[in-house]
């Protein structure tokens, strides 16, 4: 594996001090234990989603791995480069967005404050140009471009953060839960362009996100973060088949017949009602039993949402 | 990289030009306190009274250029440094490419360039009023000696703001500073009244604080003349406090990375 293409970490610790009570004379203070001896290897053709509950440590563990924030203890190397020294190379090479903290300047029109990315990162005005009508197309964005961001509703001006932290194209970007307050409609376009450029442009994303959409729709692999540890890792389609589970909820002419088709699937009995959990591999065939056997009066099946995997796992642990 | 920062002069001029009327009366900011100086200073030589070795003329002089000085070596805590370490907007700046000093330095001086235009036209025309002539009486070597002072008092003026307001990662409201500044900084830099007019004792300590370097050198250099060995020994002392400002900002930097919380 080639070192410049990975995402290391060993045996990383991050711990931070905070301040449990207001005093003049003797504040005290709590240590807090973000993150707790996480180690992965990922490597970056593939976008890297990292799902975890409020205080889970996703912004802490992206703060690492952007070199925000030192280690507490552990080696961290993005991209063959020991974050936290920032080196110039290091930083041109990566690109950050943090949901709901804005970084272009208010009171002029966007297209102008868009522009210092090319200043910073030193690209041509045809490159811009031509990445700004390319990132406008795919984001649906028109004339707001010439309009400065505080007469902008949130989505738009999400868009244009988010067009900020990789006009420069660099190899890999940071997203911190990238779909933080933001419409369903506004959501779906922006996982959509992130796919895009991921596809079109080949940039790497590492997204943490509260939101399962978010990871399911645009990272192959993931994380699940609980508590500062890794809860799973690796391929997120594995993972939504192994936990993928269908129920079906039957209704059936007598008690009896309901008991007995309780006690042979291992059902939850409620009248002449009975309600299974199959994994997903075995319904067909637990249907087909059920139809040919039995006098089955009415009949629901409903898939586990991705959602609810989610949430089951990190309930689980 | 230099691209960047002349890229992001013209961005924070533009937006200092935003909100028009308040870019146009923010000469009055400049204009009441110095119009009250010479009045007040006027007032008191009319009625017979002196401030301490200096002839009204060369008052009067002095006070516009302390108005100007004092606009183009200002100091204090700046919000937007001071924001940016507690509320985490400084996590933008460090993973990009450049160095957040010189970007605050250029949007700083970007900012200050409005302003110093205003009091250049305002110190031009107070001068035609008071001394009756449209050609201002600043001796040339005073001016080229001012603009060699400049070279190195704006950095460390900017420098000592920049120390202060990152003081931030260790104190996260920095409030006090300001008000502490903004009431002792007039009188120690001397803004208000030229420092030697002070006792001998406080004077010998004023005269060596960097405020001095700011306000009151600048203006005596355009004020009066200063000869080349006088005008010197100021300047190798600006240069050993900008050393020393160096040295304190590196370390407090350094310091304060440590701490830093990044928040949000």
């Amino acid at each position: 594996m080639e070192k410049g293409q990975t995402i290391e970490l060993k045996a990383v610790y991050k711990s931070y001090r905070t301040k449990t009570s207001v005093s003049i004379f003797k504040p005290t203070y709590k240590e807090i234990e973000a993150i707790q001896g996480i180690t992965l290897t990922h490597t970056i053709t593939e976008n890297l989603g990292i799902f975890g509950k409020n205080g889970a440590g996703k912004t802490t563990l992206i703060k690492l791995l952007t070199g925000i924030l030192p280690p507490t203890s552990g080696e961290i190397k993005v991209l063959g480069f020991i974050p936290y020294k920032l080196k110039k190379e290091f930083k041109k090479q990566i690109g950050l967005f943090q949901g709901g903290k804005g970084q272009l300047i208010w009171d002029i029109p966007a297209i102008q404050s868009l522009e210092l990315s090319r200043y910073i990162y030193g690209y041509s005005k045809d490159e811009f140009l031509q990445r700004l009508a390319d990132f406008s197309k795919a984001l649906d964005i028109g004339d707001e471009l010439n309009q400065p961001l505080r007469n902008m509703s949130l989505g738009q001006r999400c868009k244009m953060e988010l067009m900020f932290s990789f006009l420069h194209l660099p190899r890999l970007v940071f997203l911190d839960e990238p779909t933080s307050g933001l419409d369903i409609i506004t959501r779906s376009n922006l996982r959509s362009f992130i796919n895009y450029c991921h596809q079109q442009y080949g940039i790497c994303f590492v997204i943490s996100s509260h939101n399962v959409k978010d990871i399911t729709d645009c990272c192959k692999s993931c994380i699940i973060l609980d508590k500062g540890h890794i809860l799973y890792q690796g391929d997120t389609n594995y993972l939504l088949e192994k936990y993928q589970y269908d129920i079906i909820t039957i209704n059936v002419d007598s008690e009896d017949m309901a008991k007995e088709i309780s006690s042979k699937f291992d059902g939850k009995l409620n009248g002449t009602q009975v309600i299974l959990e199959t994994s997903s591999s075995d319904t067909d065939e637990v249907i087909t039993q059920l139809l040919s056997q039995y006098n089955i009066s009415a009949f629901k099946l409903k898939r586990k949402d991705t959602e609810d995997i989610f949430t089951e796992i990190l309930k689980n642990e | 990289m230099s691209s960047y920062y002349i890229g992001l002069g013209k961005q924070t001029l533009k937006e200092a030009m935003a909100y028009r009327t308040n870019f146009i009366l923010s000469f009055l900011v400049i204009l009441i306190p110095l119009a009250g100086e010479l009045l007040l200073a006027k007032f008191v030589y009319t009625k017979g009274y002196q401030i301490g070795t200096w002839q009204l003329n060369h008052l009067l002089l002095y006070y516009i250029s302390a108005t100007v000085a004092s606009e183009f070596f200002a100091i204090g805590t700046w919000w937007d440094i001071g924001n940016d370490i507690k509320y985490g907007g400084l996590n933008y700046h460090l993973i990009r490419p450049y160095s957040y000093f010189w970007h605050n330095f250029v949007v700083y001086y970007s900012l200050k360039l409005v302003f110093i235009v205003f009091a250049l036209i305002i110190a031009y025309f107070a001068m035609v009023i008071f001394s009756g002539n449209f050609i201002p009486d600043i001796q040339l070597l005073s001016l080229l000696q001012f603009f060699i002072l400049a070279l190195i008092v704006a950095p460390l003026a900017f420098l000592i703001t920049f120390c202060l307001s990152i003081l931030t990662f260790f104190f996260m409201d920095i409030d006090f500073i300001s008000k502490i500044l903004g009431v002792l900084l007039p009188f120690i830099s001397g803004n208000i009244l030229p420092l030697d007019i002070f006792p001998a004792t406080i004077r010998e300590i004023l005269i060596k604080l960097p405020s001095a370097y700011l306000v009151y050198y600048p203006s005596c250099i355009l004020s009066g003349n200063y000869s080349w060995k006088e005008f010197s020994w100021v300047l190798i002392e600006a240069l050993i406090w900008l050393l020393i400002f160096w040295i304190l900002t590196s370390i407090l930097w350094f310091r304060g990375r440590k701490i830093y919380e990044a928040t949000g």
